[in-house]
């Protein structure tokens, strides 16, 4: 489907990217409504395990075991407002210093973004 | 993902009832099983079964029924429990012009031959650039011409919906609605949205809960997909004179890439990433870019200073969906209204997880991420096929596993997303016709992804993207017309009679051979019979023959906007390449078939 002249390999240098990533991570500055009724109050205001899901949505991650490059379970860490976000893996570390991965920018308000080269980690297995 | 035997390919030639795809369809009166089947007379049939097998006519099996209000806004609308307590809601306009065509007037197709360079046909009729740039310009025409009718009867119905409480538009208000392709957002009274379904039903295709978008702050890829070597060095390659729109949460700030407009959004990380992987893959295309993530408006769709029109658009964004909601209608419509192809993010939600919003649309090209180290699909790209529309996702893979550019190394299929889009940009210079031709963009797009990408059909899609692939040694056919057209064409290509539209091709013994169809529908049909057993408005099913008459290989899926097959061919001959239109439930949508053969 292609000429053979044009298979010749040519190793490309790759680039190294030391810029730290200056994305921010503010979260929700819109009022929604709380759960007991029409009083607003912001989505970041509620807990994950009380997140109304109607309104708001849970942020969940996955905690990553960098020394066996594996990722434990799915855990819900916050709550912010519905929106849509952008479709890229995203690191970054808890308040506790574990170091989840989400599965797209969308990250709770108290974490920290981190540089991790994504390497298409598995499940880490059941203890 | 692909549903459980929702499409099968053959291999073998035919014998009598040769079952070609099975689907499972769940209505509130339970499962019912779907089958086609290939006839002794070499005519496909459909048999419907219930749970215990018993046959059942078609028209016995029930839809599920569907609300103009989404299931979020429901919940949500439950939970208020006030009809005065406000709620903001994404209002989604029927502002359906409708396409017309020409029903007659079909030329007859001769054998082709395989030849090194690219060829096209219009309507059966060999085409060269020239016929395909005369074509060119009626469709502008035509697509303008729609969107100012469009644009009067958004007017229309804005208008009346004005004297609704919390939907009062201002002048300006206004003018910029009516240039919007997406849905009207507005606060209202949550009392007053079924007053809007009740009152103005007919002019509300769907009220969904909205959304705030986020507004905050690669080189083994380009070889990976012979974008390096290969579309950089070719000098017809290079996105000149194509319009390419991204949109997700931000935009980079302008004077960060050249050729680049910035129309609204804050400078993030990823969208410098996703700008310059763009960038890197299609030089000279002029890139636009608006966040946070929304369709362009008309008068942005055509281009701004003098720069040029948008016919691709990149989506790297979205949020998860289990099904078909109102945003993939809109999205389908967009595309079906103005000739534009999108590339959008599969998302990452695992290959069992959910696509992300938009990408659930039938004229997406929806994209999953691969390793480029490993050629292995990624473990976190979204797979799963929406649950009431089954059409399958996503259609291919492109790199986007560690890909560093714009001065960030990031991850997921936000990086594949735009390695597609800068693919098509290369090739829509290469060969003028993929311009306004997205029924085609995508047919080329899906016959060139040959790289094989480990990880399963259901994950990866077609394959992995790859240019050359599509550069060398393809043939393009578009057929374009009024609904009944395709009648038309089927009794005029030089095989009458069998009701199929058919193509000759030569193939040597040995050769391999992708064959790819594509066409649009109208997002409108489908999301407004998302309950019934198949909400696609146009079946479409793909066969090929061998010089003896042996079926080669066939792609038969239930609910696709798309086939495909891949196959050695088995003999030195001509083969027969036929389009059967298995169902025509959406009268209203135009004949447009994009089919690619690669070899």
């Amino acid at each position: 489907m292609r000429p053979n002249a044009l298979y010749t390999a040519i190793a490309l240098a790759c680039c190294a990217c030391a810029a730290q990533s200056t994305q921010s991570t503010a979260g929700s500055s819109s009022a929604a409504p709380s759960a007991a009724g029409t009083v607003a109050s912001r989505c970041t205001d509620f807990s994950a395990q009380t997140c109304p899901e109607a309104t708001c949505s849970t942020l969940r991650g996955r905690v990553l075991d960098a020394a066996a490059n594996c990722l434990g379970l799915d855990v819900a860490v916050g709550c912010e407002e519905q929106r849509a976000c952008d479709d890229a893996l995203t690191y970054a570390k808890g308040p506790d210093g574990r170091i989840f991965r989400f599965s797209n920018t969308c990250i709770p308000r108290d974490f920290t973004l981190i540089q991790h080269a994504a390497a298409n980690e598995r499940s880490c297995p059941a203890p | 993902m692909l549903s459980a035997a929702s499409l099968v390919t053959l291999v073998t030639g035919a014998r009598a009832d040769t079952e070609l795809s099975t689907v499972k369809v769940d209505t509130p009166r339970g499962t019912f099983v779907f089958t086609k089947y290939l006839g002794s007379d070499d005519k496909v049939y459909e048999r419907v079964q219930d749970e215990r097998g018993a046959g059942v006519a078609i028209a016995a099996v029930p839809s599920t029924p569907v609300s103009p209000i989404s299931r979020a806004l429901e919940v949500e609308l439950r939970r208020l429990n006030a009809r005065d307590a406000r709620v903001t809601v994404d209002i989604s306009l029927r502002d359906d012009v409708p396409r017309g065509g020409p029903d007659g007037s079909a030329a007859a197709e001769s054998v082709t031959n395989q030849s090194i360079e690219p060829t096209g046909t219009i309507n059966g009729a060999r085409a060269g650039l020239g016929e395909f740039a005369a074509d060119t310009v009626r469709i502008s025409r035509e697509l303008e011409e729609a969107q100012a009718t469009r644009r009067g009867l958004r007017l229309e119905i804005l208008n009346k919906l004005s004297s609704v409480e919390g939907l009062q538009l201002s002048g300006r208000e206004l003018e910029q609605a009516s240039d919007a392709f997406g849905p009207l957002v507005r606060t209202i009274a949550a009392g007053d949205v079924e007053r809007l379904v009740r009152e103005y039903g007919d002019l509300i295709a769907a009220i969904d809960l909205h959304q705030e978008g986020k507004d905050d702050t690669l080189a083994t890829a380009l070889a990976d997909t012979s974008v390096d070597p290969g579309a950089r060095q070719l000098s017809d390659s290079q996105g000149t004179g194509i319009g390419v729109y991204l949109t997700e949460s931000g935009c980079p700030p302008a004077g960060f890439i050249t050729s680049y407009t910035l129309l609204a959004g804050s400078n993030t990380d990823h969208s410098r990433n996703t700008t310059s992987i763009l960038r890197a893959v299609s030089p000279n295309a002029w890139l636009y870019c608006r966040g946070p993530a929304d369709l362009p408006t008309a008068a942005q769709l055509l281009g701004s200073g003098g720069n040029p029109r948008v016919h691709i658009v990149s989506r790297s964004n979205g949020s998860a969906a289990t099904e078909y909601v109102a945003l993939d209608r809109d999205w389908d419509n967009f595309t079906y209204d103005n000739a534009v192809i999108v590339s959008k993010s599969a998302g990452n939600n695992n290959t069992s997880g959910a696509i992300t919003a938009p990408g659930n649309g039938l004229n997406m090209i929806t994209v999953g991420n691969y390793n480029d180290a490993t050629n292995t699909i990624a473990a976190s790209s979204s797979a799963a096929d929406p649950t009431n529309t089954r059409n399958r996702k996503p259609e291919l893979a492109a790199p986007g596993e560690n890909i560093d550019a714009g001065g960030f190394t990031m991850s997921g299929t936000s990086m594949a997303a735009p390695h597609v889009a800068g693919m098509l940009a290369d090739a829509m210079q290469a060969y003028p016709w993929l311009q306004l031709r997205p029924a085609i963009a995508k047919s080329h797009m899906i016959a060139a992804a040959t790289d094989v990408i480990s990880g399963g059909v259901d994950a990866v899609g077609e394959g992995g993207a790859d240019y050359l692939s599509g550069y060398y040694a393809f043939h393009d056919f578009w057929w374009w017309g009024g609904n009944g057209y395709f009648n038309t064409a089927a009794d005029s290509d030089g095989l009458p009679g069998n009701g199929s539209v058919d193509v000759l091709f030569n193939f040597s013994a040995g050769q391999p051979v992708r064959v790819a169809l594509a066409w649009p529908n109208r997002g409108t049909y489908t999301f407004d019979h998302r309950g019934d057993p198949h909400p696609i408005g146009i079946d479409l099913d793909l066969y090929v023959y061998a010089p003896n008459g042996t079926l080669v290989s066939g792609s038969a899926s239930w609910d696709n906007p798309y086939e495909a097959v891949s196959f050695t061919a088995p003999q030195t001959g001509t083969y027969r390449v036929a389009i059967r239109r298995f169902a025509n439930r959406d009268t209203a949508a135009i004949s447009d078939m994009g089919l690619t053969i690669n070899w």
